[in-house]
């Protein structure tokens, strides 16, 4: 049976270097699929290393009462990939910073069939999709990314982000409503 | 729908090299090694140091052990006892007043250093523990 991140952090803290390892091994495709549709596969694998560098040095101050393990990682990876951004005066990431304000959630509600299967057959390429994703906003893509690609719930994509919950929701129907207004243009 | 868009997505996430997190763990293992080796030096210069300072602290501290008139006060204890139990709160003010106060605590804060700075020093040479340092 697989162990869960948490105990394998209690392992490591205990003196079992595989214990980080194994959450290297673990992590890594999931990190490099994230951070890749921002910052591109050219520093996709610096920015994971660093992501994890980080997480090994501040490992004592995980707390898992507070947050998953997986939350609190994209929080460290999110943060790794705006610094980034920042550093390359690309503002893309950090957009996240000033959407809050896009009203409540409940005034962004769409109808829940926005995205029916028969458009989603039109989306089956693995290419087209990409192309459609690369068009939404980063904050949009973050969102569709974890909550599919990572099957995180909303309120841990609100914790990573530290965005709340409502946000993250709005962003979401969003996205989606987005997804399917660029299908129909094309 | 959502199952239908797990799948799209799982299915355009993007793989790394397939060696990269062995390549992550050796740079984690290259700074840890690199850090252990810093720290060792730094615990072992600290040890020398404190070591080294122990020498003329102690020297110091038995000076003014003899002239503090300590002996006096023990020799009190053995040939007049009585006193002592009669008027043991002066002997004992008496005593702490005598003693090199000031030089008794640099000479343990020395000592406490060094065994601390040993014991930290060894456990980085000798330990390949990256817990110990994270």
């Amino acid at each position: 049976m697989e162990r869960k991140d948490e105990e394998l952090i209690t392992e490591y803290l205990a003196g079992n270097q595989d214990a980080f390892k194994e959450l290297i091994d673990r992590y890594t495709n999931t990190l490099y699929n994230f951070v890749s549709r921002f910052v591109g596969t050219l520093y996709a694998p610096d920015i994971v290393q660093e992501v994890f560098v980080k997480a090994w040095r501040n490992i004592k101050k995980f707390d898992p009462r507070r947050s998953l393990f997986k939350t609190w990682i994209f929080t460290i990876t999110r943060n790794t990939v705006t610094d980034h951004l920042r550093k390359k005066k690309s503002l893309r990431f950090s957009d996240l910073d000033h959407i809050d304000d896009e009203g409540s959630f409940a005034e962004n509600i769409v109808d829940e069939s926005e995205l029916p299967d028969e458009t989603l057959n039109k989306i089956q390429d693995k290419g087209h999709l990409e192309t459609l994703l690369s068009q939404l906003p980063s904050h949009y893509q973050i969102v569709l990314t974890l909550y599919y690609q990572e099957e995180m719930t909303f309120a841990q994509i609100g914790e990573a982000l530290g965005k709340p919950l409502n946000t993250v929701k709005s962003h979401h129907r969003r996205a989606l409503s987005l997804l399917r207004k660029m299908m129909h243009q094309n | 729908m959502e199952k239908n868009l797990q799948q799209l997505f799982q299915e355009t996430s993007l793989q790394p090299e397939s060696n990269l997190s062995v390549a992550i763990w050796q740079h984690i293992r290259m700074l840890d090694e690199r850090r252990r080796r810093l720290q060792a030096f730094f615990y072992s210069l600290a040890g020398l140091f404190s070591f080294a300072a122990l020498f003329p602290v102690i020297h110091t501290l038995s000076i003014q052990f003899s002239q503090s008139g300590l002996s006096d006060y023990l020799s009190l204890a053995f040939s007049d006892s009585s006193v002592i139990t009669t008027y043991w709160k002066e002997f004992a003010l008496s005593i702490v007043d005598a003693l090199p106060m000031t030089t008794i605590i640099l000479s343990c804060a020395l000592l406490f250093i060094f065994l601390l700075s040993v014991k930290r020093a060894v456990r980085r040479l000798s330990g390949n523990s990256l817990t110990a340092l994270a």
